[in-house]
């Protein structure tokens, strides 16, 4: 029998996004039964690429093989009665219900919140909005740009003289993945105690407007807020606060004042410390000095300076510096799949280190690869 | 000088308990989680905890005070000026609150006595400082084996990264993040906010979710270790695979590559913007009328992605053209109405008074003995049916009796001698 902390349980993944997807991954690789639903044309992380060279296809895009792997791929055309039926069966055997398709798409298919309180007893369903369910913009759509808009954290991103800037990816919806995980088991606790189902609301926008640093709670509380703390902060506002050149790409120097000890023998020149509070020094020379002293030295000399001092340095990493690395190996984060039109890839993780929490994941699944045998098993219990 | 003790802000705020302690209807009541984090990454995954009724016990020490507590103070002038910080509050609401002065050895030996009565040991310490202080993880976990440790650091526990410190733009860096973002030919951009500290934050709380689930199992508990790098890994794990595969990630901006136009314009206003994004062929047409612009629907060169894709400088610029005569949330407003995915870019103020927000009570107004009325968010996962009262964040030291008697037994006397030697303290050291 699995060891993993999530055996046994079962999930059903019905949605399109990344808040869904990768809290579906984590629980699959801590070893739920995760169950995607598909349409017949795929899920849209399977068009969205990247893909390989000259290899387009719903079985290369990298979206979906890092999202999807260790799920079950079921192809559930929601338009016909006989899938809609086929749902219903599913979601009967479920724990959790992983959801975030638009309300209005939910009403049809019996998955409002009532109607999945009443029909399904034990579920426990988590629901992701970009806005919510309440409040004047319940129904108004979002994707990763505007999601990200919505919530704050856009406004400070990007330099001051350009328009904000959006992170990487769709970063709105991984931060709502942590909160689905959570929020599902905590749910699952919850049901195991009560004896009753549960209906979990997750906002995309109120994930991150909670997670505003300092700024948020200010300003929700109508304090004095400095503009310096408002504005758009760049990569370089202060000196020892900064992303610079260096030889072979960019370093960072992040630095608080704990770490102005480190900062100065990092440089090679700890007797400055005690310039540490003349401004004038501190944003003019200092400045200079740290943008040629990167410039003159590779991001590994860097990072050996860091190492060397206890300096908070860092370096631009690149998904072949990750690959590369081995202490990043030594966390034992990666796993490697061997995927029949993709080929053998790592992918990361477990994304936390624990040596009692086992965490495998297989391949992402083709489509449609499991259909026939989970409703014909989901049939057979039902029976 | 150890912190003195003394009264706290009131006889009466002293016994005032997290709003959700005692309830047995959440999901974690009954969890009790000790709390030895501080500044932002710690505190945030405890939140999610204690809004999902875990009883948290945060730790402090009259010499070693939450370091964000000494921040965004509205009025320096009132007497206990570290108990009114706006980012502690919200971050530490509904926590049980005790400092205790582990410089002296009765100061450890609660520390270990919470430890061995606590589900959670949560910590953001430098490596070794638990040994130190007699709380590492093999003692624990033979004092009490069904213990789960959560250790936070940014990178891992490993050579040669393992004391080495890293603050938020640090570990995006390192975890491949920043290098994915930036706009069009430029250097990696930084997020605005110390990112890896929620996504930390959210990690240890998932992992204390996991472990918890694993306790259930085997009865016993798990060291686990939430880094903040290798979380972020998971976030950009797409581009690691596609590294793989052969393809090349170029920085894009606002920019997709399965949509187009997508970008951030300007509004009417200053520093004013809107996102959106035209999310396939069907609403090209629909963003065009919303425009006024059937010019623009009608060119057969548009009317696919690719060809709208090559001619994104251009559309970017008739877009912006019109959404500069308009505010960003009438832009947003007039999208939405026709099914385009819109925004306005939200700061801070904006959202304060937000009336989306506003209406789902994402505000919630609680009472403090010297703030009066503040707001806090409301918790991110709003289970059906269940309540969850909110409450301050604790005064320095605020529980340190109710700690002590409740949860470890002591008696009266004991409690006095502590509170006499300044084992525990209501007062920093140096005020």
């Amino acid at each position: 029998m699995s060891s993993r902390p999530l055996h046994g349980l079962s999930v059903v993944e019905l949605g399109f996004g990344t808040a869904t997807g990768l809290a579906g991954r984590i629980m699959a690789g801590y070893g739920a039964d995760v169950v995607k639903i598909e349409s017949p044309e795929g899920d849209p992380s399977r068009h969205r690429g990247p893909f390989p060279p000259g290899a387009e296809g719903p079985e290369t895009s990298a979206a979906f093989l890092h999202l999807h792997g260790g799920k079950s791929s079921v192809v559930l055309d929601l338009d016909d009665v006989g899938s809609r039926a086929d749902l219903v069966t599913l979601l009967a055997g479920a724990d959790v219900l992983l959801l975030d398709l638009p309300l209005p798409a939910r009403s049809g298919l019996g998955l409002e919140r009532t109607a999945l309180r009443a029909t399904y007893p034990r579920l426990v369903a988590i629901s992701v909005t970009p806005y919510g369910e309440s409040g004047p913009q319940a129904g108004w759509t979002g994707s990763a740009l505007t999601e990200y808009a919505s919530g704050g954290q856009m406004s400070l991103m990007g330099e001051r003289d350009r328009e904000p800037l959006a992170s990487y990816g769709n970063q709105a919806e991984c931060q709502a993945a942590l909160h689905v995980y959570s929020a599902a088991l905590a749910g699952v606790l919850l049901r195991d105690r009560a004896g009753s189902g549960q209906y979990v609301e997750i906002s995309v926008q109120e994930v991150q407007a909670s997670a505003m640093e300092a700024q948020g709670p200010v300003a929700y509380n109508h304090d004095p807020l400095p503009d310096v703390w408002t504005a758009r902060s760049g990569n370089g506002p202060r000196t020892v606060w900064s992303q610079y050149v260096c030889k072979d790409g960019y370093a960072g120097i992040f630095v608080n004042p704990p770490n102005l000890p480190g900062f100065f023998a990092g440089i090679g020149h700890p007797e400055w410390l005690s310039r540490a509070a003349d401004d004038g020094f501190m944003n003019g020379e200092l400045r200079q000095f740290v943008t040629a002293w990167c410039r003159e030295r590779t991001r590994q000399e860097i990072f050996e300076a860091a190492i060397a001092t206890g300096a908070p340095f860092s370096y631009v990493a690149t998904p072949a510096d990750l690959l590369g690395s081995e202490v990043v190996a030594r966390t034992g984060v990666w796993r490697e799949v061997d995927h029949p039109v993709a080929g053998r890839f790592r992918v990361p993780g477990p994304p936390v280190r624990a040596e009692e929490l086992e965490f495998e994941l297989r391949r992402a699944p083709l489509l449609g690869e499991h259909t026939d045998d989970v409703l014909r098993g989901a049939k057979g219990a039902s029976t | 000088m150890t912190g003195t003790t003394g009264p706290v802000t009131s006889a009466a705020d002293e016994v005032r308990l997290p709003a959700t302690l005692g309830r047995t209807d959440l999901p974690l009541s009954g969890v009790r989680v000790l709390d030895l984090t501080m500044v932002w990454a710690g505190p945030f995954g405890t939140k999610q905890l204690v809004d999902a009724g875990a009883q948290v016990i945060k730790v402090e020490g009259p010499g070693r005070t939450d370091l964000v507590r000494s921040l965004t103070i509205p009025d320096e002038t009132v007497d206990r000026p570290w108990d009114t910080s706006r980012y502690f509050h919200e971050y530490n609401r509904n926590k049980l609150g005790i400092a205790v002065d582990v410089r002296q050895e009765a100061g450890r030996k609660i520390l270990l006595d919470l430890a061995v009565r606590s589900d959670v040991l949560i910590d953001n310490f430098r490596p070794g400082v638990l040994d130190r202080l007699g709380l590492g993880w093999a003692r624990l976990h033979e004092l009490n084996p069904r213990l789960i440790a959560v250790s936070l650091p940014g990178y891992s526990g490993f050579e040669p990264e393992r004391a080495l410190p890293g603050y938020g733009p640090n570990i995006e860096q390192m975890s491949g993040l920043a290098h994915l973002q930036g706009y069009p030919g430029g250097p990696p951009q930084k997020s605005g906010i110390s990112y890896g500290d929620p996504v930390g934050g959210l990690g240890g709380a998932a992992a204390v979710l996991t472990a918890l689930f694993q306790r259930e199992r085997t009865g016993v508990g798990t060291f686990v270790e939430a880094g903040q790098r290798n979380l972020l890994m998971g976030f950009v794990g797409d581009a690691i695979v596609a590294h793989q595969l052969g393809a090349s990630l170029a920085r894009n901006g606002n920019r997709s590559p399965s949509f187009a136009p997508q970008g951030v314009y300007p509004c009417a206003g200053a520093d004013s913007w809107v996102a959106l994004t035209v999310a396939c062929d069907e609403q090209w047409p629909v963003l065009c009328d919303v425009l006024g612009r059937r010019d623009l629907a009608a060119d057969p060169e548009l009317a696919c992605l690719p060809g709208r894709q090559a001619a994104h400088d251009r559309l970017d610029a008739e877009i912006g053209a019109w959404t500069r005569q308009h505010t960003n949330r009438e832009v947003a407003q007039a999208m939405q109405a026709r099914g385009i995915a819109a925004s306005a870019v939200l700061g801070p103020r904006e959202l304060a008074d937000d009336p989306h927000l506003t209406a789902r009570e994402f505000f919630r107004e609680v009472r403090h003995p010297d703030l009066g009325t503040m707001r806090l968010t409301t918790p991110t996962w709003r289970f059906d049916e269940v309540e969850v009262g909110l409450a301050h964040a604790p005064s320095l030291g605020q529980h340190n009796r109710y700690v002590l008697r409740e949860v470890l037994g002591y008696d009266d006397e004991t409690v006095a001698e502590l509170e006499a030697a300044g084992v525990v303290a209501t007062r920093p050291a140096n005020r």
